[in-house]
């Protein structure tokens, strides 16, 4: 055997388990998601029905109500995630002390580590419209109780704000290493011209960052479109579907009603609406920049 | 001594200050001021829901609705704790099951991966490209549009209420190939070339040569792993019934307090929360300047 037919052979050998793995769990149920919004079940037996679920699902109120939602949240989470973290990641670059910036990092990760069950039970209490913290606070300052999670005004947004509050950790480590890693050169060119503070951070830093705004913007909305948690266990779907999203909609038709093909071509719509989104997010981020 | 000859003051030059200038000093001042409260702001809000989880796990079930509440620890009491820890449901099962599959998944799955990975970035063999880019066009897509057909699929096989249902899935990471592949294309091609000539095989090049110079991706990765498969919770909730079988994320929605909770539960369920908070914690803790880099390779080398 020569080396090349033997290196051949290696290479194969080393990707295999793994390959094997990814198309039985990965790759296969991709496919699958497409096939199986033309499929109903009946006792694990598939039927084919066309266009049936997506019929029903296209003219389901509470579908395109989940749409509205979905966006809705991926919207204010994606700009406000992405915003807050470019800013608060931009200040933590403005300390000198390196130990001080990773220790800052680091703060501002762990919050994510811990589970998203955990978290929302805590924000379950915070919300509390009876003892909760935010309704104390603002009887302090003589404000009314607010409904938070039980009014359909408040509820998305509730969502909103608790999953910000422990989401921005990886965009701040990724801008953070994104704005130390820029040459230097330009900067100093930039202060030789007269550039210094906001000008400095708006003229060349967010331009040079881009390609990072993309990623992490991208990264934050696949997630944010894939909403279910919170959901899950603060507001099941309601105040009158208020907080009705995609992901909930699929989990609840497909474990809770047993319409798996109803339930799959909602998936596929998740799967669909992400792809587009992504999509928008570059072309748009093209646009901004010219490279 | 030389007397110092004195400058007329009209010919000192002094740094000009138009109008224009000095505002835009002030507005510096107030932007980078704005930008440090709202860094402060932001690490309180973000750490607070964390104290206040661990503060109430220590509470009785009538402080917990005190009106104001108590920002401090009075008459701390371990009563929550006891009431989780003793409950008719097998909660310590549930962390040991928890701890078994993330183990599991965050060993086996750095070794696919990595030899995955070595052999995307080392070897070059028919079909590689078209495989690769296969691997990192599902990267962009959501995984809960793969729930039910893997909830299908893992149904036809009967893996369901199983260890096997829990830890195969994870065990092909797609991030976690192309993390290593991107490190694993940086080393020195020598390095290879030698141990070759000096007579070792395959696999000793892939696992004394290669692995070894990847351990800070390997590290940022493990933590990362462990830290997603801990925290799982949609896919157990949907193939695990079993009660022995729980992971602690899905067994702890059957605890008081947790999915509802009543006026007086809300200790327990933070003490819960504590309980299956901690593990990632203290990952995270050992491994943070690995888990930071991690993040970072993935994202500026992308």
């Amino acid at each position: 055997m020569n080396y090349a037919k033997r290196e051949e052979m290696w290479g194969y050998i080393f990707v295999t388990p793994f390959l094997v793995l990814f198309l039985v769990f990965v790759l296969v149920p991709t496919v699958m998601s497409v096939v199986m919004a033309a499929l109903e079940w009946y006792d694990r037996k598939p039927v084919w029905v066309g266009f049936d679920n997506i019929d029903h699902v296209l003219n389901d109120k509470r579908f395109w109500q989940s749409v509205r939602n979905t966006l809705t949240y991926v919207g204010m989470f994606t700009f406000a995630a992405v915003a807050l973290a470019l800013a608060v990641a931009i200040r933590i670059t403005k300390f000198r002390h390196q130990g001080m910036r990773q220790g800052l990092q680091s703060a501002f990760y762990l919050p994510s580590v811990v589970s998203l069950v955990a978290v929302a039970v805590v924000w379950r209490y915070i919300f509390n419209n009876q003892f909760g913290l935010i309704n104390y606070l603002l009887s302090v300052v003589g404000i009314e109780p607010v409904n938070w999670l039980g009014n359909p005004q408040t509820a998305l947004p509730s969502l909103v704000f608790m999953d910000l509050v422990t989401g921005l950790g990886v965009g701040i480590i990724i801008f953070v290493a994104a704005v130390l890693g820029l040459p230097s050169e330009l900067f100093d060119a930039a202060h030789i011209d007269g550039a210094t503070g906001w000008l400095e951070t708006i003229y060349i830093t967010i331009p040079l960052l881009t390609p990072s705004i993309l990623y992490v913007a991208v990264t934050t909305m696949i997630v944010a479109m894939q909403l279910f948690v919170s959901v899950f266990f603060l507001t099941k779907g309601g105040p009158v579907g208020s907080t009705l999203t995609l992901a909930f909609l699929t989990y609840r038709y497909a474990f809770i009603f047993l319409k798996v093909g109803y339930a799959s071509a909602v998936g596929l719509a998740l799967l669909l609406l992400t792809l587009a989104l992504a999509v928008v997010l570059f072309r748009w981020f093209r646009s901004v920049v010219e490279y | 001594m030389l007397k110092q000859p004195t400058v007329p003051d009209e010919l000192v030059s002094r740094p000009i200050q138009t109008e224009k200038r000095s505002w835009r000093k002030v507005w510096e001042k107030i932007g980078s001021n704005f930008t440090l409260l709202l860094l402060l702001f932001w690490a309180l809000v973000s750490w607070f829901p964390l104290y206040w989880m661990v503060l109430t796990s220590f509470k009785k079930g009538q402080q917990a609705q005190a009106l104001p509440p108590g920002l401090w620890l009075k008459e701390p009491t371990l009563e929550s704790y006891q009431h989780v820890l003793s409950s008719t449901f097998p909660v310590l099962r549930w962390l040991a099951n928890s701890l078994f599959v993330s183990v599991t998944v965050t060993v086996f799955g750095l070794l696919l991966c990595a030899a995955a990975g070595y052999a995307f970035a080392r070897k070059r063999f028919r079909g590689r490209d078209i495989i690769f880019w296969m691997v990192l066009s599902t990267m962009m897509l959501p995984g809960f549009s793969r729930l039910i057909p893997a909830f299908m699929l893992t149904l036809l096989l009967n893996l369901h209420d199983t260890y096997w249902v829990m830890i195969l899935p994870g065990l092909a990471s797609p991030y976690a190939v192309f993390l290593i592949r991107q490190f694993m294309l940086t080393l020195p091609s020598e390095l290879f070339d030698q141990a070759r000539i000096d007579g070792a095989g395959e696999i000793r090049l892939w696992w004394q040569i290669a692995l070894p110079l990847t351990k800070p991706a390997l590290a940022a990765l493990g933590t990362f792993t462990f830290v997603a498969t801990w925290n799982d919770f949609v896919w157990p909730l949907a193939v695990i019934n079993d009660l022995k079988l729980m992971p602690i994320q899905v067994g702890v929605t059957l605890l008081r307090g947790m999915e509802r909770t009543g006026r007086n539960d809300y200790p327990i369920a933070m003490a819960s929360g504590v309980l299956m908070a901690v593990p990632p914690v203290i990952i995270f803790f050992l491994f943070q300047q690995y888990f930071i880099r991690g993040l970072t390779i993935g994202a500026l080398k992308g």
